[in-house]
């Protein structure tokens, strides 16, 4: 599936307030069902796959990339990205605070997989990190991740 | 041939990425499938999968201490350096000890 599909303008933002990871993950949930790509019960499972493995979803320093179940409400495919304003932690030692929520929003194990590989390429990339962290806008942090 | 299995809670992210990541370093090292094969398996079956190396991220490897098989960790998971740095010199071991 095209990246530009998964990633979208209306489920990426900015400077998100949030006070604690729950609401982190909250925040770019809530953007996903505001964007119908998700039902509501999306959040609530994907904090409880994050109490059930443990801060393991924080995957590189400051990116969390939590996620849940294709049956957990998923109506499409979709990567929600919100970079916080003030980075909260998820209590993982190793990559503690996060100031970058990726919310991976999956139907199967193959649609999202392009999208996966472009997540890869910009987020393993350090001049990526760097725009991501300067971007002053959700058009420049999309710009971040689709032109790669 | 070397079985690699990236490990993850549900197999549906960081395992994908732990194996996307695998792939590219051996691939770039010149390795190919005739070397190695990397599958991704969720925690609950991880156990029940008998591969040379697993690799996952501290929290996973907590659960597999007792598997008989070598267990590497990683940190960053976009992180290609780092993946290298964990897995060549185990990768290429047991390369040669298969020969």
């Amino acid at each position: 599936m095209e990246i530009n599909k998964l990633i979208r303008k209306e489920i990426v933002d900015v400077n998100v307030a949030v006070e604690d990871w729950q609401g982190a993950i909250r925040a770019a949930g809530k953007l996903m069902v505001e964007d119908g790509a998700v039902e509501e019960r999306f959040s609530d499972a994907m904090i409880r796959v994050a109490k059930e493995f443990g801060p393991y979803i924080v995957v590189a320093p400051g990116i969390a990339l939590p996620h849940a179940r294709p049956e957990d409400g998923v109506i499409k495919p979709s990567i929600a990205i919100i970079r916080l304003s003030t980075p909260v932690n998820f209590g993982n030692e190793d990559n503690d605070p996060v100031y970058l929520v990726v919310a991976l929003a999956a139907i199967d194990n193959e649609q999202h997989i392009d999208g996966l590989k472009q997540l890869a390429k910009v987020l393993g990339n350090k001049d990526k990190i760097v725009e991501i962290k300067a971007a002053t806008t959700k058009e420049e942090l999309l710009n971040a991740f689709l032109n790669a | 041939m070397v079985k690699l299995c990236a490990v993850c809670g549900m197999g549906l992210g960081s395992g994908l990425l732990v194996k996307m990541g695998i792939e590219r370093v051996l691939e770039r090292h010149g390795y190919g499938r005739n070397d190695f094969r990397v599958e991704i398996a969720d925690i609950s079956t991880a156990r029940s999968m008998s591969p040379d190396i697993f690799m996952t991220t501290a929290e996973f490897a907590k659960s597999l201490r007792d598997v008989n098989a070598e267990v590497l960790t990683v940190k960053n998971l976009f992180d290609e350096s780092e993946i290298e740095a964990t897995l060549m010199d185990v990768f290429e071991r047991i390369l040669n000890e298969k020969k």
